[in-house]
């Protein structure tokens, strides 16, 4: 009994915390067509900020966390501006050039990261100590904070993309770029805000963790892996996809950890991929990607 | 046998009908005009014959057989060409170039054999600048034969995209507004060779938005408006039909 | 870009050839230190122009370390478990590569290229993760002792001599000639009928298919080509180095590999070459700079990406231009 009870409140905050940052990728993706490797990377810059702020210098976590948000979203506005731009207008049809430069972006904060802050794993200490008692549920409250804030996120980013005109002209955009901006929205500003806002939900989201498991300069990596496996399942193009894919995985994760050796668990996640991409290659909800 | 047969051909894009509900039946050695707005489907209904989109319903029959969603290149071994509507051409090759590749058809040649320069891949050589030569004569274009492609005016642009279909040796040639931004000269020369391809046996189906030439070039006259077939007859007659009459009131010149 | 027939192109390279053959030897065949980055180097090249002929049919191949695990391991094992020599092994391993690409490749054959980039992409850590676990191919102590190639002798004279550790030379020259025979593979590929076909698929793939150019028979040469290479490559290196391990190639080689491709100029066959080279040459300088050494590597990347997209050789371009 105690055995589903630990897997259902793993699945239920995997399954929001995956949701939480495969939708900032979806949206970076939505907007400019480009995935953002360095995705994982600024997820662990987000835990690194809020190492500092909340765990050194004691601020407090939930405006440690609003710092986390502006901070990456200043990196996103960076990156978008001096090196994706250009970048961007100036290939042709094939997508290789931003895919490099992406990967060269994580490589370059993956180093910088290691450099910076050094290979030692770092965690903050939890926000609120102890263990909750929900019915017949005992849950730590950090993992319950977890689950708060990703759903408290997950329900204003939906909030913002539907029933704000900026929110609403951002998902046209994902849609269908040309037409949006056909329409006279202003496609240059929102790809920018779109970066911004998917690096800051990456940042966030790592903050938001660390409370939870410990992470290190290099962890970026296997982050950036795991997003990519929930929008392959989910669908790219698709942000309700990526809820979808992030839940699976949350599934996967919550019941193959719990039952079977980790190294097996991660071989079955990568057999399902596969075998998505065999026979529903756009994924659950993804737009058809067909030839 | 009719040559090409679409029955309640449909195409949806998300809540967008594209192609809503269409039957057409096409002879051999027509040529067949096809008008209406812009936005009315025309290219789409091009798109889904030669396997561009897919199908949402609906069937396409070709020379008897189903075609329903075949793939881009095998409907070119069917002998279906087609134009397309902007100036597609192969941007960083000649002329010359241009044709030569598109006639990969008419390869006896293995890839292997290609690799090795056999024999046969020799023979494949010179009867593909044969041909090259024979169509760029017809359309007038040989003395641009080595010319880069992008270096092209406009309508040579749309000619070369017809001597690409042409390669495909079709029976069946879709061609998607090869008229659009010629001035009156360059038109004539243009109607003249699709009338040419008509003597040889091509059967074809024009999308224009020039009335005057689709009058006179065409047997016969389909109109799309929103998606829909809304007529289907000679020229005379579609001249006179209220419903495309009302289609077009305002947006197009009409004599 | 059609590459004509010109006969100094043949020349230039021929002299390449020849000085790479027997001047650098001449000059620096003692130096240990030199012949491993020429090796090293020579070798990148192979598996960097497999990632080269991905692009040529508009697909970024993202996996190259897959494949050259794959030679690499299979060899390794081919070698220590049946021992089978080197000479043999070598091609089986490319055979193996390329089959396995082979079904890589026709597995998603519908998708857009981007797909395939990104499975090859996901798919670096899966192998990294199934060769650590497999008992089969040593887990993660990886396979060791594999056998250096042999020597081959015909009647009684000796064709080629017993690689060993000490001489870098033999390996030398067995890297050279792989690079020359890939590069002149290469050339002919794109430049007889095949080359042409898929130059225009990359240019307009709808306009390509419109006319009969069957784009997945051509995106599947290419992909078995390149993980071919790969195969050939990484059976060398296990040759090379004796030893192989589920960390030796990983995501950092498929991600360095296109890197190579775009540095030199992905329109030209050198590309990639001078890409290799280039790394392989500076890569044992920037160790002095220890910590630094990778950011740095990132910053080239970026430098190289965001300003010069065309790759070094289009600043040879530049310069005419100005020069007129």
């Amino acid at each position: 009994m105690e055995l589903i009870q630990t897997m259902l409140i793993n699945f239920i905050m995997l399954g929001l915390f995956y949701s939480l940052i495969a939708l900032g990728l979806a949206l970076i993706f939505g907007v400019m067509e480009v995935l953002n490797f360095a995705h994982g990377q600024m997820y662990v810059l987000g835990g690194f900020v809020l190492f500092y702020f909340y765990g050194k210098y004691h601020v407090n976590y939930f405006v440690s966390l609003i710092i986390c948000g502006v901070l990456l979203a200043a990196l996103g506005f960076l990156f978008e501006k001096f090196l994706f731009r250009q970048v961007i207008a100036s290939e042709k049809v094939t997508h290789s050039g931003s895919f490099l430069l992406a990967l060269g972006t994580s490589l370059l904060l993956e180093e910088g990261a290691l450099l910076a802050f050094g290979e030692k794993a770092r965690g903050v200490p939890p926000v609120i100590q102890g263990i909750a008692k929900i019915g017949s549920m005992s849950v730590s409250y950090s993992r319950l904070l977890v689950i708060v804030i990703s759903l408290f996120l997950i329900l204003a980013l939906f909030y913002f993309l539907n029933f704000t005109k900026i929110g609403r002209a951002m998902r046209a955009m994902t849609q269908d770029k040309e037409t949006a901006s056909l329409q006279g929205i202003n496609v240059r500003q929102l790809s920018s805000l779109g970066f911004c806002l998917g690096a800051a939900l990456a940042g966030i989201a790592g903050g938001v963790m660390s409370p939870v498991v410990s992470f290190s300069a290099g962890s970026g990596g296997p982050i950036t892996t795991k997003v990519f496996i929930i929008l392959l399942i989910g669908g790219f193009g698709s942000l309700v996809g990526a809820i979808a894919g992030g839940f699976v995985l949350g599934f996967l994760e919550a019941v193959g950890f719990a039952l079977f050796p980790s190294d097996l668990v991660m071989l079955i996640i990568y057999a399902v991929v596969f075998l998505m991409l065999m026979f529903r290659p756009r994924g659950l909800m993804g737009k058809v990607f067909r030839e | 046998m009719a040559l090409l047969e679409v029955k309640n051909l449909t195409k949806r894009f998300g809540g967008l009908v594209a192609v809503n509900n269409v039957d057409f039946v096409l002879e051999e050695g027509e040529l067949v005009g096809l008008i209406g707005p812009n936005g009315s489907g025309k290219s789409t209904f091009f798109n889904l014959i030669t396997g561009i989109h897919s199908i949402t319903s609906g069937k396409v029959f070709y020379q008897g057989k189903d075609i329903t969603g075949l793939s881009g290149y095998k409907i070119a071994t069917k002998g279906l060409a087609r134009t397309f509507q902007a100036t597609t051409v192969f941007k960083d090759m000649t002329v010359f170039e241009n044709v030569a590749v598109s006639l990969v058809l008419k390869r006896k040649a293995s890839s292997l054999g290609q690799f090795f320069n056999t024999l046969a891949s020799k023979g494949d050589e010179k009867r593909i600048k044969e041909t090259v030569l024979e169509i760029l004569d017809y359309l007038e274009l040989i003395n641009l034969k080595d010319e880069n492609a992008k270096n092209l005016p406009h309508g040579s642009l749309k000619l070369l995209g017809i001597a690409i279909a042409m390669a495909v040796s079709p029976k069946l040639m879709l061609l998607d507004e090869p008229l659009t931004g010629m001035n009156s000269a360059e038109s004539m020369h243009v109607m003249k060779k699709i009338r040419g391809l008509g003597k040889r046996g091509i059967t074809m189906i024009v999308v224009e938005h020039d009335m005057g030439a689709i009058m006179s070039l065409s047997d016969r006259i389909m109109v799309f408006n929103f998606g829909k077939k809304i007529a289907d007859g000679k020229p005379e007659e579609i001249r006179k039909n209220k419903d495309v009459i009302d289609a077009y009131l305002g947006t197009e010149r009409w004599d | 870009m059609i590459h004509k027939f010109k006969w100094t192109r043949y020349i230039g390279l021929f002299v390449l050839g020849i000085i790479y053959l027997i001047v650098i030897p001449l000059i620096w065949g003692h130096s240990s230190f030199i012949l491993n980055i020429a090796i090293t180097a020579s070798i990148f090249s192979i598996a960097a122009l497999g990632v080269w002929i991905c692009f040529k049919v508009g697909l970024m191949n993202m996996g190259q370390s897959i494949f050259l695990a794959l030679g690499g391991y299979c060899t390794a094992i081919l070698s220590v478990k049946l021992g089978l020599s080197f000479w043999l092994c070598l091609p089986i391993s490319g055979i193996l590569a390329a089959i396995v690409g082979l079904f890589l490749g026709s597995v998603t054959r519908w998708l857009k290229g981007f797909y395939f980039s990104i499975l090859t992409f996901v798919l670096n850590m899966a192998m990294k993760q199934i060769l650590m676990i497999s008992d089969f191919t040593g887990g993660a102590s990886g396979i060791r002792n594999v056998a250096r190639p042999n020597s081959v002798s015909i009647g009684g004279l000796t064709i080629i001599p017993q690689f060993n550790g000490d001489n870098k030379l033999p390996y030398y020259f067995l890297a050279a000639v792989l690079l020359i025979i890939t590069v002149i593979v290469i050339w002919r590929l794109t430049t007889c009928p095949i080359g042409r076909m898929t130059d225009a698929l990359c240019q307009n793939d709808k306009l390509a298919a419109s006319v009969g150019i069957n784009i997945v028979k051509y995106r599947l040469i290419s992909i078995c080509t390149s993980s071919f290479l790969a195969g050939i490559s990484g059976a060398f290196f296990v040759g090379y180095t004796t030893v192989i391990y589920p960390i030796t190639y990983t995501t950092t080689e498929s991600i360095y590999l296109p890197i190579y491709c775009l540095f030199g100029g992905v329109n030209y066959i050198i590309g990639p070459i001078l890409g290799a080279f280039f790394f392989q040459a500076v890569f044992p300088f920037l160790s002095i700079l220890h910590d630094y050494q990778a950011i740095i590597y990132a910053l080239i990347m970026i430098v190289v990406i965001r300003w010069l997209p065309n790759g070094i050789i289009s600043l040879r371009f530049r310069r005419k231009k100005v020069a007129e």
